[in-house]
């Protein structure tokens, strides 16, 4: 078993809802991320599924400094951030970088591809222009440019080298993990995969730890080792790739699995759909938050909110495997 | 017989290439306001030249040619190409002076009005909250000023000229730089870009500096360029009714002031300097409307 190199624990985030004419009162919290505790092995990939308002990207903000902490903490390589000196602070910023969903908001309309992919290497100081114009080079190559493109601006790239771009940005400064929110969902479907196995050979190459929050199902499936399910800013399961499909517990799970389409017209299709809509954050049920929409619904789900199982984890009061 | 052929085969060849020339000529004439480009050159070179350019001395008095029309109409003379005024000064001469003083002042002015402006509103949308409730409130004040009136009260009390009017267009023309780039500093600033610029650990400065400033100076350079236009028109209609650069210095306005005591006698000394005045407005706007569409990077793209 490999070491756990990034964990977050009882992560919390509420986001103050504020009103009034004059002077702004909170009025109430959307629960964006309430309590979600997961840990990544070194080299290893996390999926984080969910569908929109689950608050997969609130995650990424907050792993990634963006949005402060409203509880619980993060721990890299068994340390919180809290107790981190400058020292550590400074390396856990390096060591962490993004891609994100849309590459024509992600890259500065008005900075050359060498700007943009060397722009890490900028702020950390210490490079020269000739070690960063050497680096750019040889990131380009990595993710599949030509070394022309590096003088080029963002507008003169497609969405799937636009993405390339972001992915060698990412890769700059060397870091040890890379948060993917979303990294194909803006792309056609045939850069999808270019792009995933793009990230698999980086990911090998370079022994990076991944964090992949995606809506659909089938990429995560392609390349995570474990996966964690969210609803309604709760992890509702977590478990191997490979046992979480092939042993669904958790209803919710269920029904986001039964949604993905088969490519066959010959399989006959058991859907299991979810009745009604996805409570407010702002005021989830009691008890499990599932518990309006599921299928096993009892008495207990309405008062007592299930805990996390060992093992395949998941947050349900029943067995239902 | 052979050397004659070839003769004659590249004369055609040349007259093709001219033919051809002529063609892009007129695609490029057509492609941007090449017309209103020159006339705004022509007018910046003026402004840069008079003392080269002028034919006489703006401010000499010739009291026996007083009220001599323009060279082509009965009358005239060939030494005062566009007439004379009612003191027998140099028509031409003195529009091509009045060009500095209306470049001056749009120059100089909305250097200051566009710096102040654009600083106000970076601020004002990076950082938000108390500090944009304040910039945002000035501004809204400042838009809400009577501006020629302010103007009228300001001169009234501080000594007339070319600075006075400088002055005035700084104070007054910030705003609206403000209220733009504020806009496109919010929309810019949720961008992703910005945010992993963050993740990069990017100084406040280096992201304000280097991710957002870059990104309005489109809108800017037009805002720029349409203002150009208005402030030349206002430092003549302030010099017109008095309050602007003082005679003798010659201005598009005061000419334009001048003359209208004698548009039934004399109607060349309104109408050139308004026809300079008309053909430079409408050029900076002109500018300005295609400098929207070529700076817009998806038409760019195309």
């Amino acid at each position: 078993m490999s070491d756990v190199v990034l964990a977050v624990n009882k992560l919390t985030k509420y986001f103050p809802v504020r009103a009034g004419l004059v002077f702004d009162r909170t009025k109430g919290y959307v629960k964006a991320v309430d309590g979600v505790t997961f840990e990544i092995n070194d080299g290893q990939t996390f999926g984080l599924v969910g569908e929109s308002g689950c608050g997969k990207t609130t995650i990424a903000k907050l792993l990634l400094l963006l949005e402060p902490l409203t509880d619980g903490s993060i721990l890299f390589k068994g340390k919180t951030l809290a107790e981190m000196n400058n020292e550590e602070m400074r390396e856990y910023k390096f060591s962490i970088q993004a891609v994100f969903q849309d590459p024509y908001s992600s890259l500065n309309p008005r900075m050359r591809a060498c700007d943009i992919i060397s722009e890490p290497m900028t702020t950390a100081g210490g490079f020269t222009k000739v070690d960063k114009e050497d680096r750019v080079k040889e990131l380009l190559e990595v993710v599949g440019l030509l070394p022309e493109s590096a003088s080029m601006y963002p507008h003169e790239f497609s969405g799937g080298q636009r993405q390339r771009v972001a992915v060698a940005r990412a890769l700059s400064v060397n870091p040890k993990i890379i948060i993917l929110d979303e990294p194909v969902s803006a792309l056609d479907v045939s850069f999808q995969a270019q792009i995933l196995n793009l990230l698999g050979d980086i990911q090998e190459r370079f022994g990076l730890t991944y964090l992949i929050i995606s809506h659909d199902l089938a990429v995560v499936e392609n390349i995570s080792d474990t996966i964690g399910v969210m609803y309604l800013g709760k992890l509702v399961e977590s478990a191997p790739a490979a046992s979480l499909y092939s042993e669904v517990q958790h209803p919710y799970t269920r029904a986001l699995l039964s949604a993905v389409p088969i490519p066959d017209p010959d399989v006959e299709v058991t859907q299991e759909v979810l009745g009604g809509e996805v409570p407010s954050p702002l005021n989830p049920p009691k008890g499990c938050r599932c518990h309006p929409r599921c299928s096993l619904k009892q008495v207990i789900c309405a008062e007592q909110e299930p805990e996390f199982r060992a093992g395949h984890r998941v947050a349900c009061h029943f067995d239902t495997n | 017989m052979t050397a004659m052929s070839s003769n004659t085969n590249e004369t055609s060849l040349s007259a093709g290439t001219q033919t051809r020339k002529a063609h892009q000529l007129l695609t490029f004439i057509r492609r941007g306001p090449t017309i209103p480009a020159l006339i705004i050159i022509t007018v910046i070179l003026c402004a840069i030249f008079a003392p080269y350019l002028a034919p006489h001395d703006p401010q000499k008095i010739d009291p026996k040619a007083r009220l001599t029309p323009p060279a082509w109409s009965e009358g005239g003379s060939g030494k005062y190409l566009l007439g004379t005024d009612s003191t027998g000064r140099d028509l031409l001469s003195r529009i091509i002076y009045g060009a500095r003083v209306s470049l001056i002042v749009a120059v100089i002015g909305i250097s200051i009005s566009a710096t102040l402006g654009t600083i106000l509103g970076l601020t004002s949308g990076f950082f938000g909250g108390i500090t944009d409730m304040f910039i945002m409130r000035i501004v809204d004040v400042m838009m809400s000023l009577p501006v020629l009136f302010l103007a009228l009260a300001f001169a009234s009390v501080i000594p007339s000229g070319m600075y006075i009017i400088i002055l005035i267009v700084a104070f007054f023309g910030w705003s609206h730089y403000t209220r733009i780039t504020r806009g496109e500093v919010l929309s810019l600033k949720e961008r992703d870009f910005v945010a992993l610029a963050r993740v990069a650990q990017a100084s406040q400065k280096r992201i304000m500096l280097k991710h957002i400033l870059p990104n309005p100076t489109n809108t800017l350079t037009v805002l720029v360029t349409l203002d150009v236009g208005g402030v030349i028109m206002f430092e003549a209609a302030f010099s017109f009714i008095g309050f602007g650069v003082q005679p003798p210095t010659p201005s598009w306005g005061n000419i334009l002031s001048e003359g209208q005591n004698y548009l039934t006698t004399a109607w060349w000394i309104a109408t050139f300097p308004g026809l300079a005045l008309m053909a430079m407005v409408f050029s900076c706007n002109f500018i300005g409307d295609w400098l929207r569409d070529a700076l817009d990077p998806k038409l760019r793209q195309l």
